[in-house]
């Protein structure tokens, strides 16, 4: 009886709470301060006034990322990236960082497949400091024979600490070369070969930088304690006598396609426990399926309330860890599994169990309390990661630069709570096809075909 | 979207190892080589211009903590940040490794981990689906000084949140079935991580340097594990999880006196109980450096852990420590980055740390290099430790340390969540209320001779620990020159010892490695 009344009253508090979620979270979205601007050379700027504390966040992103590296020099957006750190016209080289830090402030810059980013947070008194440095590097960079072997040095010894001596990182880059096939945007790693890092000449430095980092080929968004006319000017003032370029336009070589599953296995001389990974193609980020496959991917692998880690972590025990989820590129995307499998169990059992799983979904769907967890796990999510200046100023960013307008993050809630049930069994009725399929097992030890000598 | 989500609740998903792969220089840059590095561009260039001079600095006042304590004992605090509708609260046991049973390393982690197990009212599947219904987070862990529970909820869920929060904490089932199923994922997870080369300096490095004082167990072991059993755990968390031993922090869009009513109505039956003090156990104090190559074949690099025991955090000399390692390894400005990353390319990042203890904490220096240059970083880490024990730092080192450090302060203070962890580590160490309103003022009052003095007192470069995890037969015979070193496999067995091969001390008795 008691337990009863106690489920009741909790299922009705939670009913109106969703509710009060849902408006507040639209609130939090649709509050945000966000001017938008550009300069005559093409700079866009993204600025969003917050005066919590007094730190301000300055990132710009530009539009290169390893998709557009030709092939034999895989790795060379991200070498690149570290030269940026390495000085300019007014910059010594290592100063770059050591003004930011040295006045309170933190930086870095990271590649992915689809951009590059530059990013500091600062006290609000210094937001001069960081756009000056970024207006320094993007009109002067300072390219030197010493810097760059230093380096391309220093990201081999990256690969090497966070790749090679790590275990299950190497199958991470099989899979996308496993599944993406021919189409070399995706199918290479953003890290790059060893040999094409060697190989990589300091022409190439120079000719890069003229190609991609130009004005008009990025998007600067300021986050914080800042007043935006104020730093219009400022932004006037440093970015905005810097030439706009020709920059090429991203040639999109055609999707890749797969007509049968794809299956290999690779060893792993780190690893203790079988894994593997699954891929699927799906359409792009922000494509309408695309909401539709997160929600899905939510359901089976996010949280320990998830199908996939009850079933197969907790009740079966047959895996030690599992994570789903799309990779949300800007091209075409894949939906990823990833599993360890727990000691004395083979990957073949905990795929069975997956591919049981997905075509129960299309089946029959998901449930109706499956769905609402997963849209309230995803409200939260949105105001949780508006919390600080750099996660606001990044997101803004990425919009801007994917997706044309920034503005369109303050919407951007509304894809996913239009996501029905019908939509998540169709889609996983759509694009789970074996033939869709890439499957890549990675056993523990050395590689016995290897071996000999 | 997605990227939040996987980054922050399934921990070690995918996404972040696909994001790591992709990731730069983790603090890719440089730092005060001053200005002779501006020679680079060239003579005939036009003066260059300074960078901008900030504009005025605005003053920052920390939110108020409110405190109040119920009826046994448990202290309430409570913080107003309510610019989102969000809402932080960690429950903190001031127990943690240091009172585990010398038998059963790790034990507080296991309870930790048990408590989102189930409670006497439901299993743990229930409490994950109705904590991740609400679109909330709930954790517990484990350090060397605490036990967590938290949750993190939207506003409107605060008063369910709290409920589960308090359930999980207080009415753990420990459920024999399920604490069998976690065993074996310890056991996978374990024999995971030994294959770590970092996870396996680590855990030399703090065995070696505190031997049986519970600061030496950086985890649980498989011994331990096998042997743990349901009334290790009832015994552990029916002595600690007690109101006398137990603080809670809540920050967010919250009203205190709603935090202290929801607290006395979750927490207030809780028994008074007592506070676990810890004893802690000397740990040796060697005399003479000592270095430990843990044989890796293989490896592409080695994993080097250097340092002594330093300060306990409550120590008033720790504010001068933390500005000496600043100069030190504290960040990519500071000179070990600068030196064996920037200007040696020997590594990826080159760094040194003081860890916050209750007890006696360490200082530690650290760094991945390739395997060939194992012998040249140890050597420039000893340089640069000497360097930082025997001289001040240059004005403008010593300038730039203690603005980074003060100046940084609003960027540790600009959520709910780490509004808290401010208010934990001023509970867990003893530290005065009105430590953090003044703690950027400490900072700018360091000088340069006690920079100096406490670098002399706590970074020993002349009875350090070293720790190498690497390929010990391209190195370990070589590294005789800065000391007595011996080679253990992974599992301890001695594979090799080379006896001290330092030149005899003649001036400072302090050995220089061979650079260049």
């Amino acid at each position: 009886m008691g337990t009863a009344l106690g489920v009741l009253v909790a299922a009705a508090t939670l009913f109106v709470g969703s509710n009060a979620i849902a408006e507040q979270n639209t609130a939090a979205l649709s509050n945000l301060q966000v001017t938008r601007a550009s300069l005559e050379n093409g700079l866009r700027v993204v600025m969003n006034q917050d005066d919590t504390v007094p730190t301000v966040a300055v990132s710009v992103y530009y539009d290169v990322g390893s998709r557009n590296e030709v092939e034999g020099r895989s790795g060379f957006a991200h070498l690149f990236e570290h030269m940026m750190f390495q000085g300019s016209a007014n910059v010594g080289k290592g100063e770059h960082f050591s003004l930011i830090i040295n006045r309170g402030g933190s930086a870095n810059g990271t590649t992915s497949n689809d951009r590059t980013n530059y990013y500091q947070t600062l006290p609000s008194n210094e937001l001069a400091l960081g756009l000056w440095l970024e207006a320094d590097r993007m009109r002067s960079l300072a390219i030197t024979q010493e810097n760059f072997e230093n380096q391309r040095m220093t990201v081999m010894e990256e690969r090497r600490q966070r790749i090679d001596n790590q275990p299950y990182i190497p199958s991470m880059l099989r899979i996308n070369e496993l599944a993406y096939g021919d189409y070399w945007p995706y199918a290479h790693s953003t890290i790059g070969d060893m040999q094409d890092l060697i190989d990589a000449p300091l022409g190439a430095v120079q000719e890069f930088f003229d190609t991609f980092y130009a004005p008009n080929n990025a998007v600067l968004s300021i986050s914080g304690d800042f007043n935006a006319e104020d730093a219009m000017q400022v932004v006037q003032k440093y970015f905005g006598d810097i030439p706009a370029r020709a920059t090429p336009v991203f040639a999109e070589p055609a999707p890749p396609v797969q007509v049968s599953e794809r299956t290999e296995t690779m060893y792993d001389a780190n690893a203790t426990l079988p894994a593997f990974h699954i891929a699927y193609h799906i359409p792009p980020n922000r494509s309408p399926d695309h909401y539709a496959l997160e929600i899905l991917a939510l359901v089976l692998g996010d949280g320990e309330s998830s199908r996939l880690y009850q079933s197969l972590v907790k009740k079966k025990e047959i895996c030690q860890d599992v994570a789903i989820g799309t990779d949300d590129r800007r091209g075409p995307d894949l939906f990823s599994v990833w599993a360890v499998m727990a000691s004395g169990h083979a990957p073949k059992e905990a795929q069975n169990a997956i591919l049981a799983e997905l075509a129960a979904i299309a089946d029959k769907g998901v449930t109706d309390r499956e769905l609402e967890k997963a849209k309230n796990r995803i409200r939260a999510a949105f105001v949780f990661g508006l919390q600080s200046n750099m996660a606001r100023s990044q997101r803004l960013a990425e919009f801007e630069l994917y997706w044309d307008d920034a503005n369109l993050l303050k919407l951007e809630l509304d894809y996913y709570l239009a996501v029905s049930a019908e939509d998540i069994k169709r889609v996983a009725g759509t694009y789970f096809e074996a033939s869709n399929r890439t499957v890549l097992n990675v056993l523990p030890g050395a590689d016995p075909a290897s071996e000999e000598k | 979207m997605m990227s939040w989500h996987r980054i922050r609740l399934a921990g070690v998903g995918l996404s972040v190892l696909l994001l790591l792969a992709a990731c730069a220089g983790s603090k890719a840059g440089s730092g005060p080589e001053p200005q002779s590095a501006m020679g680079a561009q060239g003579e005939a260039q036009p003066e260059p211009q300074a960078p901008p001079a900030p504009s005025e600095a605005k003053d920052m006042s920390l939110p108020p903590v409110h405190i109040t304590e119920l009826n046994n004992g448990l202290q309430v605090n409570s913080i107003v940040a309510d610019q989102l509708p969000v809402v932080y609260a960690t429950l903190v046991i001031r127990s943690g490794g240091e009172s585990d049973p010398a038998k059963l390393p790790g034990l507080s982690g296991l309870v930790a981990q048990m408590l989102k197990e189930g409670t006497t009212k439901r299993s743990g599947a229930k409490v994950a689906e109705e904590i991740e219904f609400l679109g909330a987070d709930l954790w517990a862990s484990s350090d060397e000084e605490n036990t967590y529970v938290g949750v993190r909820a939207l506003t409107e869920q605060f008063d369910s949140a709290m409920g589960i929060l308090a359930e999980v904490a207080g009415t753990p089932a420990f459920r024999a079935k399920e604490l069998e199923k976690l065993k074996r994922r310890e056991l996978d997870r374990l024999a995971l991580s030994e294959r770590e080369p970092r996870y396996i300096a680590r855990r030399t490095f703090y065995r070696q340097l505190y031997g049986k004082h519970p600061y030496g167990t950086v985890d649980t072991d498989a011994r331990a594990v096998k042997r743990v059993r349901r009334t290790d755990l009832e015994r552990w968390h029916r002595e600690h999880f007690v109101g006398k031993n137990a603080f809670l922090v809540v920050a967010g869009d919250v009203d205190p006196e709603r935090v202290s009513e929801a607290a006395q109505k979750t927490f207030g039956s809780w028994n008074p109980g007592k506070r676990a003090v810890p004893t802690y156990v000397d740990p040796p104090r060697p005399s003479d450096r000592r270095i430990l190559v843990v044989d890796r074949p293989g490896s592409v690099q080695s994993v080097i852990y250097l340092g002594n025991l330093a300060i306990a955090r409550a120590n008033r000399e720790w504010i001068p420590l933390m500005v000496a390692n600043q100069v030190l390894g504290g960040s990519a400005a500071s000179r070990l980055f600068m030196d064996l990353r920037e200007k040696r390319s020997l590594t990826y990042g080159a760094y040194s740390a003081i860890s916050e203890r209750v007890d006696v904490g360490p200082f530690v220096a650290y760094a991945s290099v390739r395997t060939e240059v194992t012998n040249e970083a140890i050597g420039a880490f000893f340089e640069h430790l000497e360097r930082i024990s025997e001289e001040p730092p240059e004005p403008e080192e010593l300038l730039n340390a203690k603005r980074y450090l003060s100046d940084s302060f609003p960027l540790k203070v600009d959520t709910p969540g780490k509004l808290s962890e401010l208010v934990v580590e001023l509970r867990t160490f003893g530290l005065p209320d009105d430590y953090w309103d003044r703690y950027r003022q400490s900072i700018r009052k360091t000088s340069a001779s006690e920079a100096q003095y406490v670098a002399r007192n706590y970074i020993r470069p002349k009875d350090s620990l070293v720790v190498v995890v690497g390929q010990a037969a391209d190195f370990a015979q070589s590294l005789q020159q800065f000391g007595p070193v011996t080679v253990v496999s992974p599992d301890g067995e001695l594979k090799a010892q080379f006896e001290d091969k330092r030149p005899k001390a003649g001036n400072s008795g302090a050995q220089r490695g061979p650079i260049h």
